[in-house]
């Protein structure tokens, strides 16, 4: 990647909304998805786990569209086919889904390919197979995911950050509260999912993290 | 446009696991066996690209077996695989046309013969239309019936494959309805010889004529 191309990347994690698969309607997500990028949302992860394939392909189309008149990042969770087939700048993928090598050899050199490694070794693979940045975590605890294992804490995070030359967002627990301390330790942004996706307000809640960064 | 295959192992359906299901759909490629199936919903992203790849390499031995991925097109092109099999609410087929190219098939499963004629319209390779009798796996669904497969396949052009239920006492009854073929699932997966399955349904196709046109 190029280093303009880095620089883009890096400003385009700076919040990134991971969205729930819990979420009861395709409108309801594009409707939360608006609201959090009229708050200042980046990026935005569409996670469609336990949908129906058509339904996830419909909803990537449409935040598609609501990310790319607001020049927001577009990222799929795990589904290469959806990707490609909704245009997505590319996708997210964790330890166990298509490996990152392949999800290159597929979507070519200039595709986002995001990676959440749970080990160093994953995290130095990764990185080797051409992943554009890392998902690390959890940084603080979480109850959004009951398999996210104990939370790393900022010293830990910190350390990862250093140990790759890719640009790395924090994920866990992270709110307004604590969302500064997360960048001072080297992140090039957070990854927030409840926090803003339920969120009453979801434009103020992104609004509000992304002003606790500056 | 390859010639669709008359004869189609699904799996592994939760009956059997991974590894066991390897070695049945083998032994069916040599009997003759023209597709595989591999339907992994509950596998994740890795584990069904793992599960493919294994039987990728166990089919190269019968070349003439194609093998088909359940929905995930991503995973059927990182196999190598031959095909696609779209649920009636997966990608539409146009959709993963544009991912396979041309060079794969794309089926796609139906229940009723406007689904057919639409998937048809649309450009599918061919139909899986069912399920034709009782099959555990569509508990409290009755079977359509023969009459309903037969109203199926007049209404289309494009080959179909009959699914659900279906035994080796049914394959001449099945046949006759005018499909191009059957999908078998338990028959395989409970057989003590898989190989000994697909030959005999092989040899009661040929018998029957090439593409089980009604006497």
């Amino acid at each position: 990647m190029s280093v303009t191309n880095v620089d883009r990347l890096t400003s385009r994690l700076a919040c990134y909304l991971v969205t729930d698969p819990a979420v009861e309607s395709v409108e309801r997500l594009v409707e939360i998805v608006g609201r959090a990028i009229e708050g200042g949302v980046t990026t935005v992860q569409l996670r469609s786990k336990g949908w129906l394939d058509r339904q996830a392909l419909d909803a990537a189309r449409r935040l598609r569209i609501v990310c790319s008149e607001q020049d927001v990042m577009f990222l799929v969770n795990d589904r290469i086919d959806i990707a490609l087939a909704s245009g997505a700048d590319g996708v997210h993928l964790g330890v166990d889904d298509l490996p990152v090598e392949a999800a290159r050899s597929i979507l070519g050199p200039d595709a986002i390919i995001g990676y959440s490694p749970e080990t160093e070794e994953d995290r130095e693979r990764a990185v080797r197979d051409g992943a554009s940045y890392l998902g690390v975590g959890p940084v603080f605890g979480t109850t959004t995911k009951a398999d996210a294992g104990p939370a790393l804490g900022l010293p830990a995070f910190r350390q990862v950050v250093r140990s790759v030359d890719i640009p790395v967002i924090g994920i866990g627990g992270i709110d307004r509260s604590n969302a500064r301390s997360v960048r001072a330790a080297g992140a090039v942004g957070v990854a927030v999912v409840s926090s803003v996706f339920f969120a009453d307000h979801p434009a103020t809640a992104a609004r509000e993290i992304v002003e606790a960064m500056r | 446009m390859m010639d669709i295959p008359r004869l189609h192992l699904i799996g592994p359906l939760g009956v059997v696991k991974p590894v066991e299901f390897l070695g049945i759909a083998t032994r069916a490629a040599a009997g003759g066996c023209g597709a595989v199936h591999l339907r992994m919903r509950d596998l994740s992203g890795g584990d069904a690209l793992r599960m493919a790849r294994s039987m990728r390499r166990e089919l190269a031995a019968t070349p003439g077996t194609r093998l088909i991925i359940n929905d995930r097109i991503d995973v059927a092109l990182l196999s190598g695989a031959d095909g696609v099999q779209l649920g009636e609410r997966g990608f539409d087929v146009a959709d993963a046309r544009h991912l396979t190219g041309e060079r794969m098939l794309i089926g796609r499963s139906i229940h009723d013969v406007d689904g057919a004629k639409r998937a048809a319209e649309a450009g599918a390779s061919y139909l899986i239309a069912g399920h034709v009798f009782d099959t555990p796996s569509k508990e409290g669904e009755p079977g359509r019936g023969t009459d309903w497969l037969a109203e199926i396949a007049s209404a289309v052009e494009t080959p179909v494959i009959a699914i659900g239920g279906i035994t080796l006492d049914y394959l001449i009854e099945v046949l006759s309805t005018g499909v191009h073929g059957i999908a078998l699932g338990r028959e395989f997966l409970g057989a003590d010889d898989p190989k000994m399955v697909a030959e005999r349904v092989q040899r009661t196709m040929e018998q029957e004529g090439t593409h089980g046109v009604p006497e």
